[in-house]
Protein backbone atom coordinates (compact mmCIF):
# COMPACT_ATOMS: atom_id res chain seq x y z
CA UNK A 1 0.00 0.00 0.00
CA UNK A 2 1.43 3.49 -1.04
CA UNK A 3 2.52 5.20 2.30
CA UNK A 4 4.07 8.70 0.82
CA UNK A 5 1.82 10.84 -1.11
CA UNK A 6 3.53 13.27 -3.82
CA UNK A 7 2.97 16.77 -3.80
CA UNK A 8 6.25 18.93 -5.96
CA UNK A 9 9.74 19.09 -7.23
CA UNK A 10 11.42 21.60 -6.01
CA UNK A 11 15.14 22.77 -6.39
CA UNK A 12 15.73 23.46 -2.55
CA UNK A 13 13.99 22.29 0.53
CA UNK A 14 11.66 24.92 1.54
CA UNK A 15 12.69 26.58 5.04
CA UNK A 16 11.58 26.16 7.59
CA UNK A 17 10.27 22.94 6.79
CA UNK A 18 7.75 23.54 9.51
CA UNK A 19 6.08 26.11 7.39
CA UNK A 20 5.02 23.40 4.36
CA UNK A 21 2.43 22.57 6.80
CA UNK A 22 0.02 19.41 6.57
CA UNK A 23 -1.08 17.51 3.20
CA UNK A 24 -4.77 16.60 2.53
CA UNK A 25 -5.14 13.57 5.21
CA UNK A 26 -3.82 16.51 7.37
CA UNK A 27 0.05 14.80 8.15
CA UNK A 28 2.82 16.97 8.05
CA UNK A 29 4.29 17.43 4.64
CA UNK A 30 8.16 16.39 4.81
CA UNK A 31 10.74 16.69 2.02
CA UNK A 32 12.56 13.75 0.46
CA UNK A 33 16.32 14.46 -1.36
CA UNK A 34 16.48 12.80 -4.50
CA UNK A 35 19.56 13.89 -6.66
CA UNK A 36 19.75 17.77 -6.58
CA UNK A 37 15.88 17.69 -6.44
CA UNK A 38 13.67 17.82 -3.30
CA UNK A 39 9.90 15.95 -3.41
CA UNK A 40 7.50 17.18 -0.83
CA UNK A 41 5.38 14.37 0.49
CA UNK A 42 3.26 13.47 2.96
CA UNK A 43 2.66 10.20 4.90
CA UNK A 44 -0.08 8.89 3.48
CA UNK A 45 -2.17 7.29 0.35
CA UNK A 46 -3.67 8.98 -2.67
CA UNK A 47 -6.93 10.31 -1.62
CA UNK A 48 -9.84 9.41 -3.71
CA UNK A 49 -10.49 12.30 -6.59
CA UNK A 50 -13.13 14.01 -4.79
CA UNK A 51 -13.29 17.85 -5.52
CA UNK A 52 -12.58 18.36 -2.12
CA UNK A 53 -9.73 16.51 -2.27
CA UNK A 54 -8.67 17.97 -5.68
CA UNK A 55 -9.02 21.25 -3.83
CA UNK A 56 -6.76 20.57 -1.31
CA UNK A 57 -4.23 18.93 -3.63
CA UNK A 58 -4.20 22.68 -5.34
CA UNK A 59 -4.04 24.42 -1.99
CA UNK A 60 -1.07 22.43 -0.77
CA UNK A 61 1.09 22.81 -3.78
CA UNK A 62 -0.18 26.53 -4.15
CA UNK A 63 1.84 26.39 -0.32
CA UNK A 64 4.53 24.73 -1.89
CA UNK A 65 5.25 27.14 -4.32
CA UNK A 66 5.30 29.92 -2.06
CA UNK A 67 8.20 28.82 -0.14
CA UNK A 68 10.19 27.83 -3.66
CA UNK A 69 11.08 29.82 -6.41
CA UNK A 70 11.56 26.48 -8.30
CA UNK A 71 8.05 24.38 -8.76
CA UNK A 72 7.36 21.64 -10.68
CA UNK A 73 3.94 20.09 -9.39
CA UNK A 74 2.83 16.85 -9.71
CA UNK A 75 -0.18 15.26 -10.93
CA UNK A 76 -3.07 14.41 -8.60
CA UNK A 77 -2.36 10.97 -7.25
CA UNK A 78 1.30 10.24 -7.25
CA UNK A 79 2.49 7.86 -4.40
CA UNK A 80 5.09 6.03 -3.79
CA UNK A 81 5.68 3.00 -1.26
CA UNK A 82 8.66 4.75 0.21
CA UNK A 83 12.10 7.02 0.40
CA UNK A 84 14.01 5.28 -1.67
CA UNK A 85 11.18 4.45 -4.19
CA UNK A 86 10.69 8.41 -4.58
CA UNK A 87 14.54 8.54 -5.12
CA UNK A 88 14.35 5.42 -7.80
CA UNK A 89 11.30 7.63 -10.20
CA UNK A 90 13.10 10.41 -9.76
CA UNK A 91 16.74 9.58 -10.93
CA UNK A 92 16.00 8.50 -14.46
CA UNK A 93 14.56 12.07 -14.66
CA UNK A 94 18.02 13.78 -13.17
CA UNK A 95 19.23 15.23 -16.63
CA UNK A 96 15.96 17.36 -17.43
CA UNK A 97 15.46 18.28 -14.12
CA UNK A 98 17.49 21.23 -14.25
CA UNK A 99 16.34 22.91 -17.21
CA UNK A 100 13.08 22.28 -16.12
CA UNK A 101 13.61 24.24 -12.76
CA UNK A 102 15.31 26.80 -14.54
CA UNK A 103 12.34 27.45 -17.30
CA UNK A 104 9.48 27.93 -13.71
CA UNK A 105 12.08 30.13 -11.55
CA UNK A 106 10.42 32.57 -10.53
CA UNK A 107 7.51 32.48 -12.21
CA UNK A 108 3.91 31.81 -12.13
CA UNK A 109 1.28 31.34 -14.23
CA UNK A 110 -2.17 32.38 -15.83
CA UNK A 111 -4.55 30.99 -17.84
CA UNK A 112 -6.79 32.21 -20.49
CA UNK A 113 -10.12 30.22 -21.86
CA UNK A 114 -11.21 31.71 -24.70
CA UNK A 115 -14.58 31.28 -25.98
CA UNK A 116 -16.98 32.20 -28.38
CA UNK A 117 -16.66 32.37 -32.60
CA UNK A 118 -13.66 30.70 -33.94
CA UNK A 119 -11.35 32.13 -36.90
CA UNK A 120 -10.85 30.44 -39.99
CA UNK A 121 -8.32 27.70 -39.71
CA UNK A 122 -4.98 28.60 -41.18
CA UNK A 123 -4.87 27.21 -44.71
CA UNK A 124 -1.45 26.25 -46.52
CA UNK A 125 -1.02 27.23 -49.90
CA UNK A 126 -3.06 25.79 -52.43
CA UNK A 127 0.42 24.30 -54.18
CA UNK A 128 1.99 23.39 -50.82
CA UNK A 129 2.96 19.73 -50.87
CA UNK A 130 2.32 17.38 -48.03
CA UNK A 131 4.69 17.80 -45.22
CA UNK A 132 3.76 21.70 -45.75
CA UNK A 133 0.09 20.86 -44.93
CA UNK A 134 0.86 18.47 -42.09
CA UNK A 135 3.23 21.41 -40.40
CA UNK A 136 0.15 23.82 -40.97
CA UNK A 137 -2.53 21.88 -39.95
CA UNK A 138 0.00 21.08 -36.47
CA UNK A 139 1.09 24.69 -36.07
CA UNK A 140 -3.17 25.77 -35.76
CA UNK A 141 -3.48 23.85 -33.26
CA UNK A 142 -1.19 25.54 -31.04
CA UNK A 143 -2.23 29.12 -32.01
CA UNK A 144 -5.16 31.18 -31.28
CA UNK A 145 -5.43 33.97 -33.38
CA UNK A 146 -8.83 35.00 -31.65
CA UNK A 147 -6.40 36.37 -28.94
CA UNK A 148 -3.65 38.07 -31.14
CA UNK A 149 -4.58 40.73 -29.85
CA UNK A 150 -3.59 40.04 -26.41
CA UNK A 151 -0.79 37.41 -27.26
CA UNK A 152 0.86 40.68 -29.02
CA UNK A 153 0.40 43.63 -25.93
CA UNK A 154 1.96 40.74 -23.12
CA UNK A 155 4.26 39.21 -25.15
CA UNK A 156 7.05 41.68 -23.72
CA UNK A 157 6.10 39.96 -19.83
CA UNK A 158 5.49 36.77 -20.62
CA UNK A 159 8.31 33.88 -20.69
CA UNK A 160 6.30 30.43 -22.11
CA UNK A 161 3.41 30.10 -23.96
CA UNK A 162 1.26 27.25 -24.20
CA UNK A 163 -1.88 27.00 -26.33
CA UNK A 164 -4.07 24.09 -26.20
CA UNK A 165 -6.96 24.93 -28.95
CA UNK A 166 -9.83 22.56 -28.33
CA UNK A 167 -12.01 21.04 -31.32
CA UNK A 168 -15.43 21.49 -30.80
CA UNK A 169 -17.64 23.43 -27.96
CA UNK A 170 -17.95 26.99 -27.35
CA UNK A 171 -14.64 26.77 -25.77
CA UNK A 172 -11.94 27.51 -28.72
CA UNK A 173 -8.75 27.03 -26.79
CA UNK A 174 -6.81 27.23 -23.41
CA UNK A 175 -3.89 29.74 -23.29
CA UNK A 176 -0.70 29.54 -20.47
CA UNK A 177 0.91 32.59 -19.47
CA UNK A 178 4.48 31.71 -17.42
CA UNK A 179 5.15 35.19 -16.30
CA UNK A 180 8.19 36.28 -13.68
CA UNK A 181 6.44 37.12 -10.49
CA UNK A 182 8.09 40.83 -10.65
CA UNK A 183 6.17 41.01 -14.30
CA UNK A 184 2.74 40.28 -13.14
CA UNK A 185 1.73 43.71 -11.83
CA UNK A 186 2.55 44.65 -15.87
CA UNK A 187 1.05 41.85 -17.30
CA UNK A 188 -1.74 42.66 -15.69
CA UNK A 189 -1.94 46.15 -17.18
CA UNK A 190 -1.25 45.01 -20.53
CA UNK A 191 -3.93 42.34 -20.30
CA UNK A 192 -6.62 44.89 -19.22
CA UNK A 193 -5.79 46.92 -22.14
CA UNK A 194 -5.88 44.68 -24.33
CA UNK A 195 -9.21 42.92 -23.79
CA UNK A 196 -11.19 45.95 -25.16
CA UNK A 197 -9.62 44.77 -28.37
CA UNK A 198 -10.75 41.47 -28.94
CA UNK A 199 -13.12 40.38 -31.97
CA UNK A 200 -16.32 40.93 -31.58
CA UNK A 201 -17.93 37.67 -30.66
CA UNK A 202 -14.58 36.35 -28.39
CA UNK A 203 -14.64 36.41 -24.70
CA UNK A 204 -11.85 35.71 -22.43
CA UNK A 205 -11.39 34.72 -18.46
CA UNK A 206 -8.24 35.21 -17.24
CA UNK A 207 -7.34 33.36 -13.90
CA UNK A 208 -4.05 32.79 -11.65
CA UNK A 209 -1.30 33.67 -10.81
CA UNK A 210 -1.00 29.78 -10.02
CA UNK A 211 2.04 27.22 -9.72
CA UNK A 212 3.79 26.60 -12.83
CA UNK A 213 1.07 23.16 -13.35
CA UNK A 214 1.27 23.53 -17.43
CA UNK A 215 4.89 24.28 -17.31
CA UNK A 216 5.98 21.36 -15.28
CA UNK A 217 7.60 19.40 -18.51
CA UNK A 218 10.90 17.58 -18.32
CA UNK A 219 11.85 17.26 -21.88
CA UNK B 1 15.85 51.84 15.66
CA UNK B 2 16.58 49.28 13.13
CA UNK B 3 14.87 49.31 9.50
CA UNK B 4 13.53 45.73 8.05
CA UNK B 5 13.60 45.45 4.47
CA UNK B 6 12.57 42.40 2.40
CA UNK B 7 15.03 40.14 1.02
CA UNK B 8 15.15 40.73 -2.60
CA UNK B 9 16.08 36.93 -2.61
CA UNK B 10 12.63 36.11 -1.80
CA UNK B 11 9.76 36.17 -4.30
CA UNK B 12 7.10 38.45 -4.15
CA UNK B 13 3.99 36.75 -2.72
CA UNK B 14 1.99 37.21 -6.09
CA UNK B 15 0.14 33.32 -5.05
CA UNK B 16 -1.69 35.04 -2.59
CA UNK B 17 -5.46 36.32 -3.30
CA UNK B 18 -6.17 33.87 -6.13
CA UNK B 19 -8.84 33.99 -8.12
CA UNK B 20 -9.75 30.47 -8.83
CA UNK B 21 -12.80 28.57 -10.30
CA UNK B 22 -12.92 24.70 -10.07
CA UNK B 23 -12.82 24.55 -13.36
CA UNK B 24 -9.14 25.42 -13.43
CA UNK B 25 -8.31 23.06 -10.44
CA UNK B 26 -9.30 20.22 -11.79
CA UNK B 27 -7.84 21.36 -15.01
CA UNK B 28 -4.51 21.68 -13.64
CA UNK B 29 -4.64 19.36 -10.62
CA UNK B 30 -5.81 16.00 -12.84
CA UNK B 31 -4.50 17.42 -16.49
CA UNK B 32 -1.46 19.05 -16.41
CA UNK B 33 1.45 18.68 -13.83
CA UNK B 34 4.39 15.87 -13.84
CA UNK B 35 3.44 12.42 -13.76
CA UNK B 36 5.60 10.22 -11.82
CA UNK B 37 3.29 7.11 -11.27
CA UNK B 38 0.15 5.74 -10.83
CA UNK B 39 -2.52 3.46 -11.99
CA UNK B 40 -5.63 4.63 -14.27
CA UNK B 41 -9.12 3.07 -15.32
CA UNK B 42 -10.60 4.12 -17.67
CA UNK B 43 -14.39 3.18 -18.36
CA UNK B 44 -18.15 3.82 -19.04
CA UNK B 45 -21.23 3.43 -17.02
CA UNK B 46 -18.87 1.40 -13.90
CA UNK B 47 -17.61 -1.02 -16.68
CA UNK B 48 -13.54 -1.07 -16.88
CA UNK B 49 -12.78 -0.68 -20.31
CA UNK B 50 -9.00 0.37 -20.21
CA UNK B 51 -6.73 -0.18 -17.21
CA UNK B 52 -3.78 2.34 -18.07
CA UNK B 53 -0.47 2.28 -15.61
CA UNK B 54 1.84 5.12 -15.86
CA UNK B 55 5.36 5.02 -14.75
CA UNK B 56 7.23 7.11 -16.20
CA UNK B 57 8.03 10.57 -16.64
CA UNK B 58 9.78 11.79 -20.39
CA UNK B 59 7.89 14.12 -22.31
CA UNK B 60 4.40 15.59 -23.83
CA UNK B 61 2.04 12.97 -24.70
CA UNK B 62 1.51 14.38 -28.03
CA UNK B 63 5.34 13.87 -28.78
CA UNK B 64 5.28 10.35 -28.33
CA UNK B 65 1.84 8.95 -29.74
CA UNK B 66 1.11 12.19 -31.69
CA UNK B 67 -2.43 13.49 -32.28
CA UNK B 68 -5.29 11.80 -31.90
CA UNK B 69 -5.87 11.42 -35.82
CA UNK B 70 -2.69 10.64 -36.38
CA UNK B 71 -1.43 8.10 -39.18
CA UNK B 72 -1.22 4.23 -37.83
CA UNK B 73 2.48 3.98 -39.57
CA UNK B 74 3.47 6.89 -37.18
CA UNK B 75 2.10 4.83 -34.18
CA UNK B 76 3.73 1.79 -35.62
CA UNK B 77 7.01 3.32 -36.12
CA UNK B 78 6.51 4.98 -32.94
CA UNK B 79 6.29 1.05 -31.08
CA UNK B 80 2.23 0.63 -29.93
CA UNK B 81 1.35 -3.07 -30.85
CA UNK B 82 -1.24 -3.45 -33.39
CA UNK B 83 -4.63 -3.54 -31.63
CA UNK B 84 -3.92 -2.23 -28.48
CA UNK B 85 -6.19 0.62 -27.14
CA UNK B 86 -4.35 3.58 -27.46
CA UNK B 87 -6.92 5.20 -29.61
CA UNK B 88 -8.86 4.51 -26.66
CA UNK B 89 -6.92 6.79 -24.66
CA UNK B 90 -7.48 10.43 -24.11
CA UNK B 91 -4.13 11.41 -25.27
CA UNK B 92 -5.15 14.95 -26.70
CA UNK B 93 -2.08 17.17 -26.97
CA UNK B 94 -1.26 18.86 -23.98
CA UNK B 95 2.12 20.24 -21.74
CA UNK B 96 1.08 17.85 -19.28
CA UNK B 97 3.98 14.52 -19.46
CA UNK B 98 3.09 10.92 -18.94
CA UNK B 99 4.11 7.82 -20.96
CA UNK B 100 1.91 5.09 -20.78
CA UNK B 101 3.85 1.85 -19.90
CA UNK B 102 1.52 -0.71 -19.71
CA UNK B 103 -1.99 -0.16 -21.88
CA UNK B 104 -4.20 -3.50 -21.71
CA UNK B 105 -8.17 -4.05 -21.56
CA UNK B 106 -9.27 -6.07 -18.92
CA UNK B 107 -12.71 -7.01 -20.56
CA UNK B 108 -10.58 -8.51 -23.68
CA UNK B 109 -7.43 -10.23 -22.27
CA UNK B 110 -8.03 -13.68 -23.48
CA UNK B 111 -10.31 -13.13 -26.24
CA UNK B 112 -9.32 -14.20 -30.06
Amino acid sequence: MPALYLYALVDRSPRPAAALGRGIARRPLAVVRAGKAYVVVEPAAAPEPTPAALLAHDRVVRRIARLSPSILPLRFGSTAPDRPAVRALIAPLASALGPAFERVRGAVQFTLRVEGRRSPARRPPVTAGPGTRWLTERLSRVEAPEIDVVTEATRPYVRALRVERHARGRRIASVFHLVAREDVRAWRRALARAVGGLPRGVSLTATGPWPPWAFAELA
Amino acid sequence: MSTRRRSTRQPPPVLEGLDASLLDVVDHVLNKGIVLTGDLVLGVAQVDLVYLRISAVLCAADRILGPPDGSARRRARLGAPAGRATASVDVRPQPAIGVPADVRSPRRRGRP
